[in-house]
């Protein structure tokens, strides 16, 4: 807990009790900052190799080296790990693509696959022991992850329904007066350029970063009131409890988030394919 | 007459926080009414759909002016 | 094991709903923000920045709104009767 920082007194311990004079060091944005390990100078460009970067790069590994090992043994009645494996591939494939964009989602299940594997392991990170940062709480996580969905239905859009009618067949809604347009147009376009990607990404990132925040509070009360007095005791197993309890929804949350970003991806792709009426 | 509890700092973010409580509930009952209207009469799903976006929209559209309001009366 | 377009309703319907649904919220996002944002401009310009938020952001909210009815009751329409119990038989 070296990166929670007291303001104030200098006297108090980085994590102090109840009636030690100082007061509860709530944790604020500050706990998101995490000191790097090595900075590597590549060309100009700084490299920080903290934490968050060490995690993703975990991450990545992690998920790869299932999908490649559960993929290896092809055999028709499949063994546990390549029945998991499958599981994994349908459950993206059936309630996700198949569900929103149709048949002809069927070529996007890798990239959909991927995302949502990435992006649950590495909300998972947030209550495994040791680890305990979920990485998609620093907002460059889902920034990039969003660009690159966003180059993807940009591209898919123009590509299928030609860049000129990609952009008209969305900003003139139908059944709407004519000199509603002129009110109505940026709104659209606005829409489908800027806020589709930014509210996927705050989605997300707010609730990853609120979720860490609220866990690390509850964990820094339990510690905070260990103190031999009846508030301080009934209070700190209090909030152990709490804590727990708020350590399995957050679980549920990181799953539900890591859902909902990939459906977002497979709407707004199959928004690209298939032009609006 | 002397202040017995102040609160400090942003207040617009308690405000928000306040106002959206009652939207939250509103959706989850418009929802969930809505999958339940779905579930007894499956073939009046159209109409239902349209009723439940438009709801929908409306109670965010309350959510949405709580997280203006401090903008405007803040500071 | 689903078939591609199921029996109730037609893939059609739910991925229209499905977007349909996450685009109320982007039209509210963008509402507010646009027409909030241009209000919070010309406060800047006219002074009296409150009351050009505020306007601005209502008239923001109001017309998306508007643009959610729109679409909504067009894609209402365009599932007529006809389909509906064309997906029944």
């Amino acid at each position: 807990m070296s990166v929670v920082k007291l303001s104030g007194d200098s006297s108090c311990p980085v994590t102090p009790h109840l009636n030690s004079g100082c007061g509860f060091p709530a944790p604020n944005a500050e706990i998101f900052f995490l000191e790097p390990y090595t900075t590597l100078n590549v060309g100009g460009m700084e490299f920080v190799i903290g934490k968050t970067s060490i995690l993703a790069a975990l991450v990545a590994i992690i998920v790869a080296t299932f999908f490649l090992a559960a993929s290896r043994p092809r055999k028709m009645v499949p063994g546990k790990l390549q029945s998991l494996g499958e599981q994994a591939y349908l459950f993206v494939r059936d309630q996700i693509a198949r569900e929103v964009i149709g048949k002809d989602g069927d070529r996007f299940v890798p990239f959909l696959g991927s995302l949502f594997f990435f992006v649950w392991i590495s909300n998972l990170m947030g209550v495994i022991p040791g680890a305990q940062f979920p990485i998609m709480s620093s907002l460059a996580f889902p920034v990039s992850l969003t660009l690159m969905v966003y180059a993807t239905y940009m591209y898919i859009g123009m590509k299928h329904q030609g860049p000129i009618k990609f952009f008209t067949s969305a900003m003139f809604p139908p059944g709407v007066p004519k000199a509603m347009y002129v009110l109505l147009a940026p709104l659209e376009l606005l829409q489908l350029v800027v806020t589709r990607p930014v509210t996927q990404a705050i989605r997300l990132f707010a609730n990853m970063f609120a979720g860490h925040l609220l866990l690390t509070t509850f964990t820094l009360a339990a510690y905070y009131l260990l103190s031999p007095s009846i508030i301080g005791v009934l209070g700190s197993v209090t909030s152990f409890g709490v804590t727990v309890v708020l350590t399995g929804f957050e679980m549920f949350i990181q799953g539900l988030q890591a859902f909902i970003f990939t459906l977002l991806t497979a709407v707004y792709i199959g928004g690209s394919l298939h032009a609006e009426h | 007459m002397s202040v017995l509890a102040e609160v400090t700092g942003s207040i617009g973010s308690i405000g928000y926080g306040l106002a959206a409580i009652g939207p939250g509930v509103g959706i989850g009952i418009i929802f969930g009414n809505g999958v339940q209207a779905i579930a007894r009469q499956p073939e009046a799903y159209g109409v239902i759909r349209q009723n439940m976006i438009l709801g929908f929209a409306l109670t965010e559209a309350l959510a949405l002016i709580g997280f203006v309001v401090p903008f405007v009366f803040g500071a | 094991m689903k078939a591609d377009g199921a029996d109730f309703p037609n893939s059609n319907d739910s991925r229209e709903t499905s977007d349909m649904a996450w685009r109320s919220v982007s039209n509210l996002t963008a509402g507010l923000l646009l027409y909030g944002g241009l209000g919070w401009f010309l406060g800047q310009k006219f002074g009296h920045q409150n009351v050009f938020i505020a306007a601005g952001s209502i008239l923001g909210i109001a017309l998306a709104l508007y643009l959610t009815y729109a679409r909504v009751s067009a894609m209402d329409r365009n599932t007529t009767t006809s389909d509906r119990r064309k997906d029944q038989q």
